[in-house]
């Protein structure tokens, strides 16, 4: 009954809402986009210096300022993401009061925008390893299956959030504590290589720990302790298994929800 | 057979529930207990069973009191509300917006929101830029392509914005009030489009407080009562058959003391009562032409809240004449002392003509938006006339013959 159309054609209203929102974000601010880039390096190097001067727990890895960096920009798009998609349900409530289209187009649109900033960081990034000498070989593409595993990792949660959100506001602050305790609890910050074997093992088999660990092995440092190498074979696909059933997982707890939003918002 | 073959919508035994939170504020830790199940609410039947056809090619109207159910059944058929129970059958593509301008952005250009609202009726890119130049001429905005919203008058955005929505490629419309705003070329070009539209065999579906343009242009018109369908009727039997349950409510209203009507009332501030008063004669619901007369709100203010007070009144037929409330006024208002207080509204003479009218009664605080209450129909007054003058109000005036 409700006006169906394929979900493809709405496609320029994903892009049109992401664009709008992230050019929204920085309007009236003089440095506009810079500020999106600014804030994850500001972070990068508070932490940079406290980790490297203060509690020296770089010195376990080579590269750590790089290893850091690349810890920070993708924890950065996890958090910004999943913050995002949360709130884009109830942020555009008003549109979903008075006009039909499938709902999940605001969630998608809220992930594609804060991609846009990631990619934004990603290029910043690819200069600084040039420059620095670790530089960029064929390997480094190996980002770009991480990037798609990150993208569904942070949808999936984001599915969840947005349609919980609309009915149990407090999720803003659950999740909120959730992101900070994930934040100590992957290694973003500190290498898996400063912690006991038995406990990295566990910890790598977190899709995150397990994303930021891949990723550093493809851009910054060939060796650096990943789930694959950390932990036995057959469970140390767990990890890889996560994103892609939280998405599916996720569609259908959104989808059985959207109908309730209009009345529920 | 053949009769529903044609139809463009079908709408069998539709109704539709809302479940009503009764309990606004929860302690922390009943909301912990309660978390996981839903909070006591209360049971509001909006539409009550519908079942009526839209044909194709039809201008249809829906008509009905605020609360008759128009908008939910609007949402409904829009795809915005799921039916509690029932079916619609839509056969065409149909607009998915009731309102207009949905989406527009204040801190955009008026190009960038016509892409963004274009979309979000499911228009493409391309096909925006295709009609770019026509939406904009027809908008009359030549000149303010480049600005942004927030600059625009309110004219200027409806223009655009209707100029946007006709755009949208669907072979049913839905139309809330939209003729409410614009000025009245403006208007009559928005209707010259709908004619356009009739001629094309598209259909109209149009939801109307107006209802001179109900009349005007309307083939069918349903009727609607508390979410009944009282039945589908041509637009001068329909109107008839409005205005006599208008008065049937008004005469249940005026017997019943003091005030009734539906009544949203919020936790702080509420009213107690609505009064009419007459010099020497006292409280009344009957009022002279050109007689002096007072409104006085008595509101309970337990928590001695900045309070602010709104007027409203419609005539029967729903047209608002006229509105005040005491931020306009700039009234100063002390946070009241008192657990009670009283604002009056005085009128040095009743300017409205022969009718029933009603008051909208709100209540509000420092800032207007926020309200503690807003009372549809609180006061139900009927204004009589011994001369025969006609039209809404009386304007004092004198003839000259020289």
């Amino acid at each position: 009954m409700t006006p169906t159309r394929n979900l493809l054609s709405y496609r320029g209203l994903v892009r049109e809402i992401a664009v709008t929102d992230f050019k929204l974000k920085y309007q009236g601010s003089v440095l506009g986009y810079a500020w999106s880039l600014g804030k994850p390096l500001t972070l990068f190097a508070v932490l940079y210096v406290v980790f490297t001067q203060f509690f020296r727990l770089g010195s376990s890895v080579p590269h750590y300022a790089l290893y850091l960096l690349l810890g920070v920009v993708l924890w950065a798009y996890f958090s910004e993401s999943t913050m995002g998609a949360m709130s884009s349900i109830v942020d555009r409530g008003d549109l979903i009061r008075k006009v039909y289209f499938p709902r999940i187009l605001i969630v998608l649109s809220a992930s594609v925008s804060a991609l846009i900033t990631l990619a934004l960081n990603l290029v910043v990034l690819s200069g600084i390893l040039l420059v620095s000498g670790v530089g960029l070989s064929l390997r480094s593409l190996l980002i770009v299956p991480l990037l798609i595993e990150l993208y569904l990792l942070s949808l999936g949660c984001g599915f969840f959030l947005a349609a919980l959100y609309v009915r149990y506001r407090d999720f803003r602050h659950i999740w909120e504590l959730g992101l900070q305790v994930a934040f100590y609890a992957s290694p973003v910050i500190y290498p898996l290589e400063i912690m006991p074997r038995h406990l990295a093992q566990i910890s790598a088999l977190n899709p995150i720990a397990q994303i930021l660990q891949d990723a550093r092995a493809a851009m910054v440092y060939h060796d650096t302790l990943t789930t694959l190498g950390l932990v036995a074979f057959p469970v140390s696909l767990l990890p890889y298994l996560v994103p892609p059933l939280l998405v599916i997982a996720g569609y259908f707890f959104f989808e059985s929800a959207a109908a309730r939003f209009a009345e529920e918002i | 057979m053949s009769v529903a073959a044609a139809a463009a919508v079908t709408v069998r035994d539709l109704s539709k529930v809302f479940m009503i939170p009764t309990e606004r504020h929860m302690s922390l830790k009943r909301h912990m207990l309660n978390f996981f199940r839903s909070s006591p609410t209360r049971r509001f039947e909006a539409l009550a069973g519908l079942s009526f056809e839209v044909q194709a090619g039809e201008f249809f109207g829906i008509i009905g009191h605020n609360g008759s159910g128009k908008s939910t059944l609007l949402k409904i058929l829009a795809g915005i509300y799921q039916p509690t129970r029932g079916r619609v059958d839509v056969r065409g593509r149909l607009s998915p917006f009731i309102e207009l301008g949905v989406g527009f952005n204040p801190e955009l250009t008026a190009r960038e929101n016509v892409f963004l609202n274009g979309a979000i009726l499911g228009l493409s890119r391309v096909q925006i830029a295709s009609q770019f130049d026509e939406i904009i001429g027809f908008g009359e905005l030549e000149e303010f392509v480049d600005q942004k919203l927030k600059n625009f008058s309110s004219g200027m955005m409806v223009r655009l914005a209707f100029a946007v929505a006709v755009q949208a490629h669907a072979d049913i419309l839905l139309i809330d009030e939209v003729l409410a705003v614009g000025d009245s070329e403006f208007q009559r070009k928005c209707f010259d489009v709908f004619r356009r539209f009739k001629a094309e065999g598209k259909t109209i579906v149009f939801v109307s407080h107006d209802l001179a343009s109900i009349k005007e242009f309307s083939d069918r018109v349903l009727l609607l009562d508390h979410g009944n369908a009282v039945g589908t009727f041509s637009a001068d039997h329909a109107i008839a058959r409005y205005q006599q349950l208008n008065e049937e409510r008004a005469n249940a209203a005026l017997t019943r003391a003091g005030r009734g009507g539906e009544r949203t009332s919020g936790q702080r501030a509420h009213l107690v009562r609505v009064e009419m008063i007459k010099d020497g004669v006292g409280t009344t619901h009957l009022v002279h032409r050109s007689d002096p007369v007072r409104i006085r709100l008595v509101v309970a203010n337990p928590e001695r809240l900045v309070v602010n007070g709104g007027v409203a009144i419609h005539r029967s037929d729903g047209l608002l004449c006229f509105a005040t409330n005491t931020f306009i006024e700039e009234l100063a208002r002390p946070e009241s002392g008192a657990a009670e207080l009283v604002l009056e509204l005085s009128f040095p003479q009743m300017l409205l003509q022969r009718g029933t009218y009603r008051l909208t009664i709100g209540l509000f605080g420092q800032d207007p938006t926020r309200v503690y209450e807003m009372t549809e129909a609180a006061f139900e007054l009927q204004v009589t006339q011994s001369d025969t003058y006609e039209g809404v109000m009386f304007m004092p005036h004198q003839w000259r013959a020289t």
